[in-house]
């Protein structure tokens, strides 16, 4: 097993290198650079200023040799400075992380939950109303653009019923409510976000797990569980859900760089302090180095998902499991 | 003997989108109590069928249309989905052709035969589980502790099949229906699995429905023999009968196709 997570690392590599190659010149390509937003913002800095602060930050040399510089930097896990505030790109991750790994988990673990149960219950009776009605349902909800549900739901609960507040994480007299109050005005600030990024979530796993139930219904180990005895009930939890859910686990892995990487979309419409949207902030301020680090991070991660995915498959198959 | 199940009239058809497959017409059958009932047939001659309906557990595109099937006084096609789950396992029970593709792939061997003794005796996990690990003994498994923890892939066709005739004789059935129990196996381990079946129904008085296409297992191990040919039983006599002066052209086709040595 060792031997061969090893292999699958050293595999990576070259990947790794590739995808970061790439992204690096297409951010470089992208027109503007870091310094154009403080030009926009005062015309009167002259091209002698100009020069100095592009020079400081090594962007008069040629593309390649910025690369070789970047490269060498980041080899040592030294990912910069970000340049608009001159703080460590690590560190402005790091502060963010908290909520966008809290709000995916939670989006990740509803899906999953509401997600398991939809279809569980559809593959109880295909064809049926039920069956037909979350069918729509979840459709409805893959196929509506995420940001417009937002602004609807935003419009709805936020300005015409005045429920919910319509942004951020925390009202403006936050820092003076007792525990309850704030686990109340959080969770106020995090309905909306994470009931859209979970409905859009919950087509493609019902769907699964009720095909993959309908299908391990057929097989003869099944005839054999219903020979036993077993009522329906207990066949279709007992026997065919455990099958069923073998590939989630695979779903599982490939969604932990979704985890840390977070949703740009959700985070900037909601105006919600997290990875995401540093990362937009970070792209339309051209800052490189917060850019690049976002772009390696979520390239490594996606990776070691992918490695983490097999693994997790080999363990919970006992066919793959004793396999050698 | 007394008859233990009587199946008259039996029709069944299956669906398949628009049209409609008679796979069993008008089948009556009577199986004793303590006896080697065969059900020969070719493939697709609705042995399976008949087989899988006497406890309605036949694929959703399978109607039974006619029929009835009494056991105990009571007719099967008709009594409450409670009811017949509880006669599933417990009086009638069944082994199948394919033994590894009908164990559980990512349950262990021994939560299946343990869940199939919890659901009709009324005894502890723990009770059961070593119930599980006696009833291995008895189908002649080696060291049942370590096939308890294994799961069907790990385990040879023969073990998989024993494992299956562990669990549907948990319960002690009065019926056990073998749906082509040893197609799958090799010959040697055929006749092994086969004698243990014949030792442990002199040891434990049940009957068996034996179906299979081989008439060279008719002739060897049953008393009785049903033929059937398209969906209807063709000819049923004793099986040294049926061998010396068979009463239908099919049945010579049958003894025709058993390749002797």
């Amino acid at each position: 097993m060792f031997t061969y997570i090893f292999r699958r690392l050293l595999g990576m590599l070259p990947l790794l290198f590739g995808i970061i190659t790439i992204s690096f010149m297409v951010i470089h390509l992208a027109p503007g650079k870091p310094t154009t937003l403080s030009e926009a913002m005062n015309p009167k800095v002259s091209l002698e200023a100009r020069e100095r602060l592009e020079k400081l930050y090594g962007l008069d040399k040629p593309l390649p040799i910025q690369y070789l510089d970047w490269s060498k930097k980041v080899l040592t896990l030294n990912f910069g400075v970000s340049f608009i505030d001159n703080r460590p790109v690590i560190e402005k991750i790091w502060e963010r992380l908290p909520l966008t790994v809290f709000i995916n988990a939670a989006s990740l673990a509803l899906i999953l939950f509401f997600g398991i149960l939809i279809g569980l219950n559809c593959a109880k009776a295909p064809g049926s109303f039920y069956d037909r009605s979350m069918n729509l349902f979840v459709f409805i909800g893959f196929a509506m653009p995420g940001f417009w549900l937002s602004l609807l739901l935003m419009n709805f609960f936020g300005l015409h019923l005045r429920w919910l507040p319509i942004s951020g994480l925390t009202s403006l007299d936050f820092e003076y409510y007792n525990f309850w109050e704030k686990a109340l005005d959080l969770a106020k600030h995090l309905i909306l976000p994470l009931f859209v990024s979970c409905l859009s979530g919950l087509a493609g796993i019902s769907r699964y797990i009720r095909q993959n139930i309908l299908e391990i219904l057929k097989t003869p180990y099944i005839r054999t569980a219903k020979a036993k005895g077993l009522s329906d009930d207990a066949l279709l939890k007992k026997h065919a859900l455990p099958n069923a859910l073998l590939p989630v686990v695979t779903i599982l892995g490939l969604s932990i760089p979704g985890l840390i990487g977070g949703s740009v979309i959700f985070e900037s419409i909601f105006a919600l302090p997290g990875v995401g949207r540093l990362f937009y902030e970070a792209v339309m301020a051209r800052d490189y180095a917060m850019i690049m680090a976002e772009l390696v991070m979520g390239a490594g991660l996606t990776l070691l998902g992918n490695l983490f995915a097999d693994i997790s498959y080999a363990y919970v198959d006992p066919r793959i499991r004793y396999k050698k | 003997m007394g008859k233990l199940l009587e199946i008259k009239n039996l029709s069944i058809q299956f669906r398949h989108g628009q049209t409609i497959v008679k796979a069993v017409e008008g089948v009556h059958l009577d199986i004793y109590e303590n006896e080697i009932l065969a059900l020969a047939g070719e493939s697709g001659s609705g042995k399976s069928v008949t087989a899988l309906s006497i406890t309605r557990i036949l694929p959703e595109t399978a109607d039974i249309i006619s029929g009835q099937v009494f056991f105990q006084g009571q007719d099967l096609l008709k009594v409450s989905k409670a009811q017949i789950e509880a006669i599933r396992g417990r009086d009638i029970s069944y082994i199948f052709q394919e033994a590894a593709a009908s164990l559980n792939p990512v349950l262990t061997v021994g939560r299946q035969i343990q869940e199939s003794i919890l659901l009709h005796q009324n005894i502890s996990k723990k009770e059961a589980l070593n119930a599980a690990v006696d009833l291995l003994r008895l189908v002649k498994l080696p060291d049942p502790e370590h096939i308890l923890s294994s799961y069907a892939h790990q385990l040879s066709g023969g073990m998989n099949q024993r494992v299956m005739i562990a669990m549907a004789l948990s319960s002690r059935p009065k019926l056990l229906i073998a749906d082509e129990p040893t197609t799958a196996l090799d010959v040697t381990i055929e006749a092994e699995v086969i004698r243990m079946l014949l030792e442990l129904k002199a040891k434990m008085k049940f009957s068996i429905l034996f179906i299979t296409h081989n008439l060279a297992l008719v002739e060897k191990f049953t008393q009785r023999a049903a033929i059937m040919f398209r969906g209807r039983i063709v000819e049923q006599a004793d099986s040294k009968k049926i061998f010396s002066s068979p009463g239908h052209p099919h049945t010579e086709d049958l003894i025709r196709s058993i390749i002797r040595l």
